[in-house]
C-alpha cells in the first residue's frame, strides 16, 4: 500500500515538475518547412542563412534532441510561389524578397517578418549586339522578368528615374532560368535579372546596360524571414528557438564575406560573380538580420510605391500591423549579439552611438 | 412560357453553388486568399472595371480570338471541303490531319514558341491552330453526310463542280457547319487564355498571371469568371445565327 502510494506520488511529483510530460509531443511540429526561391541553376542547395544552416548543422544542435527535422523547399516560382504555398499551409517559414513578402501580406496572407534580409542588385542586360545603349531606349521594348520579384519591384525604381512607366514596355514573365535563356537566345531585348547578369557577360551572350551596384541601397532588395502567423500562435517557443538558429546562421554568414561567398556559390553562381557583385559592398550590411531604420523606410517606401504602381491593393504599415520583432530581439539577447550589427541608416551607413 | 421556365432552370445551378460559396467562405472554412468572398469578388471587379484593366484586356484576348478563330476557322473550312469533295485531298491529307488532330494543342506551345517567337504571331497562329481542327472536321463530316439522292438529282441537273458545292453540299451540311464554327470559337477562346498564361504582356490571361505572381487571388478569380461569361456570350451569339440560318432554310426545304 505504502509502495503504491510512493509510485503515485513520484508520478504526481514528475507531472508537476515537467508540467505537460504527455502534452510535449503535441507541442512541437514534427518538421518546420522552410521555403527559399530557388536560383537560377536549381541546385537543391541554398545561400545566406539557410546555406549556413545546412552546412554548419546548425537546426541539428538545437532541435535534434526533440526529433524536429528542417524541410528546405527550393521554389523555382520564387517568392510568388511561396506565398502560394504559405497559403496553402505546405510552408511555415519563407525567406521572401521585398515585393513578395508585401504582396503576400497586403493580399491577406496571414504572415509575421520576423527578421530582415537585405541586399541583392538588379541589373538590366540586354543581348550582346543589341543596339540598345542606354535605358531611355528601353521604351517599348520587350522585357523579361521574374514577375512579382525583387527585381519586378527594382526595375520599375529603374524605369521610373528614366522617365519610363511599366506601360511604356512589354514585360514578359519568366523565371528566372528562363529569362537567362531568352536573353541569350534574344526572345526578348531587355532583361531585369539578378547577379546572373555577370555570369551572361563572362559566357558573351549578354551585355550589362545598367546595374544597382553603388546607388543608393533602396535600390537593392530588403526582405524578410517570414512566418504563418497561425504557426507562431502555435508555437512561439519554436519559432523563437528558429530564430536563435537563423541569427547565428546570419553571424557566421556575416564574419568572411570571401568565406560567406564561398558557401553562396554552391548554387551554381560562380565566385567571380558573387566578388563582383557585392564589391565594395559591407558584409556585416549584406548579413544583418535587424529592422533598423533602413530597412524600415526601405519597406515603407517600397509600399507606397507598390500601392501606387497597382502591384498591392491594400497599405498598411509594417511596423504596427506585420513585423514582431519580439522572437530576434530575445535570440540576440540570448546570443549576446545585440550590438554585433550596427543600426544602419536609411543609405545603409551605420549609425553612430 | 416553357422556354422562359427552362431558361430559368439554367440559373439553378449557378445560384445554388453561389449560396454555397457564401455559406463556405461566411464560416471561413478556406481562407480568403483560397476562395475569396463574393463580396470581395464585385469589389474587385468594380475596381478593375473602371480602371479600364479589365476592359483593355479583355479587348486585347478578343483581338487575338477574332484573328486566330477567323484565320483557323476559314482554313479549316477549305481544308474539310477539300478533304471532302477531292478524293485525291483526302487520300493525301487524310492520314496526316487525322494524325496531327491527335495531338493536343498545348502541346504545340513550345515548338510554335520557338519557331515564331512570343509575340501576336505565335499567339495567333496557336489559335488558328486550335480553331482549324473542329471546322475542318465538321466541314468534312457535314459534307460527306449529304444524301446520295440530292447529288444525284445535281447530276441530271448537270451542276458543275462549284454549283455542286454551293447549290447543293453547302446547303445541306450547315448545321454541321454551325457546330463547327462554334467548337471552332470556344476552342479558340480556350487558347487564347493558355497562350497568354505561357506568355504575354497584356490580355486576360496575363491579367492572371501577374495577379498570380502579385498573390492577388480575387483578380484571379474575377478574370475566371469575366472568361467564363464572355465565353457563353460568344456562344450564345453563334447560336442565336444558328437558329436564324436554320429557321430561314426550313420553308425552302419543306417545299
Amino acid at each position: 500500500m505504502k509502495k503504491i502510494l510512493g509510485t503515485l506520488l513520484a508520478v504526481a511529483a514528475a507531472i508537476a515538475t515537467f508540467g505537460v510530460a504527455p502534452g510535449f509531443a503535441a507541442d512541437h511540429p514534427k518538421v518546420i518547412r522552410i521555403g527559399q526561391p530557388s536560383g537560377s541553376y536549381g541546385k537543391a542547395v541554398s545561400l545566406g542563412p539557410v546555406g549556413e544552416i545546412q552546412v554548419k548543422d546548425l537546426f541539428d544542435q538545437e532541435f535534434k534532441k526533440d526529433g524536429i527535422k528542417l524541410e528546405v523547399n527550393n521554389i523555382k516560382t520564387a517568392g510568388p510561389g511561396c506565398n502560394e504555398a504559405l497559403a496553402n499551409n505546405a510552408l511555415d517559414f519563407a525567406n521572401l524578397g521585398d515585393l513578395p513578402a508585401v504582396a503576400g501580406f497586403a493580399g491577406g496572407l496571414k504572415t509575421r517578418a520576423v527578421a530582415a534580409t537585405r541586399g541583392g542588385n538588379t541589373y538590366v542586360a540586354v543581348p550582346i549586339d543589341s543596339p540598345i545603349t542606354n535605358l531611355k531606349q528601353l521604351k517599348g521594348k520587350k522585357i523579361g522578368v521574374s514577375l512579382g520579384t525583387y527585381m519586378h519591384a527594382a526595375g520599375l525604381k529603374i524605369l521610373a528615374d528614366n522617365g519610363l512607366s511599366e506601360n511604356d514596355v512589354t514585360f514578359f514573365n519568366m523565371d528566372n532560368a528562363t529569362v537567362l535563356t531568352a536573353i541569350a537566345a534574344k526572345e526578348v531585348e531587355a532583361a531585369f535579372i539578378s547577379s546572373d547578369a555577370i555570369t551572361l557577360r563572362t559566357r558573351g551572350v549578354a551585355r550589362v546596360l545598367y546595374s544597382t551596384q553603388g546607388k543608393p541601397v533602396f535600390y537593392q532588395n530588403a526582405g524578410a524571414l517570414i512566418v504563418r502567423e497561425e504557426f507562431v500562435r502555435k508555437y512561439p517557443d519554436i519559432v523563437k528557438r528558429f530564430l536563435k538558429v537563423w541569427v547565428k546562421a546570419s553571424q557566421l554568414h556575416s564574419f568572411d564575406k570571401r568565406a560567406a561567398q564561398k558557401l553562396d556559390s554552391r548554387v551554381g553562381t560562380p565566385l567571380t560573380t558573387l566578388q563582383e557583385d557585392q564589391q565594395g559592398q559591407s558584409n556585416l550590411y549584406l548579413n544583418s538580420p535587424k529592422f533598423d531604420e533602413q530597412w524600415l523606410s526601405h519597406d515603407r517606401r517600397s509600399i507606397a510605391l507598390f500601392k501606387a504602381k497597382r502591384l498591392i491593393r491594400k497599405s498598411f504599415d509594417p511596423e504596427k500591423e506585420w513585423i514582431d520583432r519580439s522572437f530576434l530581439d530575445a535570440a540576440l539577447r540570448e546570443l549576446n549579439l545585440e550590438n554585433f550589427w550596427p543600426d544602419y541608416d536609411v543609405n545603409g551607413n551605420p549609425k553612430k552611438k | 412560357m416553357r422556354t422562359l421556365k427552362r431558361k430559368l432552370l439554367g440559373l439553378v445551378a449557378p445560384v445554388l453553388l453561389l449560396a454555397a460559396w457564401d455559406y463556405v467562405t461566411r464560416r471561413e472554412l478556406f481562407s480568403p486568399q483560397l476562395l475569396p468572398p463574393s463580396e470581395m469578388l464585385l469589389e474587385t471587379w468594380w475596381d478593375m472595371q473602371t480602371s479600364g484593366e479589365l476592359a483593355l484586356n479583355m479587348r486585347v484576348s478578343l483581338c487575338r480570338v477574332a484573328g486566330g478563330f477567323a484565320l483557323g476557322a476559314a482554313l479549316g473550312f477549305a481544308l474539310g471541303t477539300a478533304m471532302a469533295t477531292c478524293k485525291a485531298v483526302d487520300d493525301y491529307l487524310g492520314p496526316l490531319f487525322n494524325t496531327v488532330r491527335q495531338v493536343p494543342i498545348v502541346g504545340w506551345l513550345p515548338f510554335l514558341i520557338v519557331w515564331l517567337g512570343i509575340g501576336e504571331l505565335f499567339k495567333v497562329a496557336f489559335i488558328s491552330l486550335g480553331a482549324l481542327i473542329p471546322m475542318a472536321l465538321k466541314t468534312y463530316e457535314g459534307i460527306k453526310a449529304v444524301s446520295p439522292g440530292f447529288l444525284e438529282l445535281a447530276r441530271v441537273f448537270e451542276f458543275g463542280r462549284f454549283r455542286q458545292l454551293t447549290k447543293i453540299m453547302l446547303p445541306s451540311a450547315l448545321p454541321s457547319l454551325l457546330i463547327g464554327l462554334r467548337l471552332s470559337l470556344s476552342e479558340a477562346w480556350m487558347l487564347v487564355v493558355a497562350a497568354e498564361l505561357v506568355v504575354a504582356s497584356v490580355g486576360i490571361g496575363n491579367t492572371m498571371t501577374v495577379a498570380r505572381r502579385l498573390f492577388q487571388t480575387d483578380v484571379v478569380l474575377v478574370s475566371v469568371i469575366a472568361i467564363a461569361i464572355t465565353g457563353y456570350l460568344g456562344n450564345a451569339l453563334l447560336a442565336l445565327l444558328e437558329a436564324r440560318l436554320l429557321a430561314s432554310r426550313r420553308p425552302t426545304c419543306a417545299q
